[in-house]
């Protein structure tokens, strides 16, 4: 079990390199220009991991994007709820 | 309560790394956790510059990474390679390469990659921001 941590672009290498390692029980979350994926409600990664992918709030906030992602029923955590993530999953990977 | 150690790889003000790791570590100390340390690499080095100078209106990331370090007693370790090679050293190193001025000061220290790994091994959870 793997904490992903995305912070690039849906459409950047890190996205693509990330949507290849992401596992069964891994979880997603998404910070800085990653939260671009707000704008993006086909994106696979979306279908991917499911229930198991969120937007970091505060860097949504910070690009003008909360809106969206309500609107688009998207699933968010504030910097309490990332820090929750890492408790459960002891290992993490950063894709920059 | 778990030991964080955190890599910090982008440089303030044209990576927002910086800040999600800074952003991120009050949170962790919120949570009860520690922050074991926190490593600066590649461009992240450039945190530890003293002559940084943003305006009045924004962070100053410098000054907060002390205030961390100075709040919660977090070892504040920046790579000596990458450092050197972009410009960045301590007094002692200045006066070894026969250099003018110094941009690194205490709380930061100058280590090797051994400091990583060691800071590694300490933590429980080893969080990158690049």
């Amino acid at each position: 079990m793997i904490l992903h941590i995305l912070t690039k672009a849906p459409g950047s290498s890190a996205a693509l390199q990330m949507q290849q390692a992401v596992a069964g029980q891994d979880s997603v979350v998404l910070i800085e220009e990653a939260v671009t994926a707000a704008l993006d409600p086909t994106w696979k990664a979306w279908q991917q991991c499911q229930s198991r992918i969120y937007l970091l709030s505060e860097d949504l906030l910070a690009r003008g994007l909360a809106t969206i992602a309500v609107d688009n029923q998207l699933p968010t955590l504030e910097m309490g709820g990332f820090i929750s993530l890492t408790e459960k999953y002891e290992k993490s990977v950063t894709w920059y | 309560m778990m030991q964080y150690g955190l890599l910090v790889m982008g440089a303030p003000y044209s990576s927002p790394a910086p800040h999600s790791a800074l952003r991120f570590a009050h949170a962790v100390l919120d949570r009860g956790h520690q922050v074991a340390g926190v490593f600066f690499y590649h461009d992240g080095v450039h945190n530890a510059s003293s002559l940084m100078a943003p305006p009045q209106d924004e962070l100053n990331l410098h000054d907060a990474w002390i205030e961390l370090h100075q709040q919660h007693a977090i070892p504040l370790d920046v790579c000596i390679a990458a450092a050197l090679r972009r410009g960045l050293m301590s007094e002692s190193e200045a006066q070894r390469h026969g250099k003018q001025a110094f941009n690194i000061a205490s709380p930061f220290e100058l280590t090797g990659l051994g400091q990583l790994l060691e800071l590694q091994q300490r933590s429980a959870r080893f969080i990158t921001f690049a």
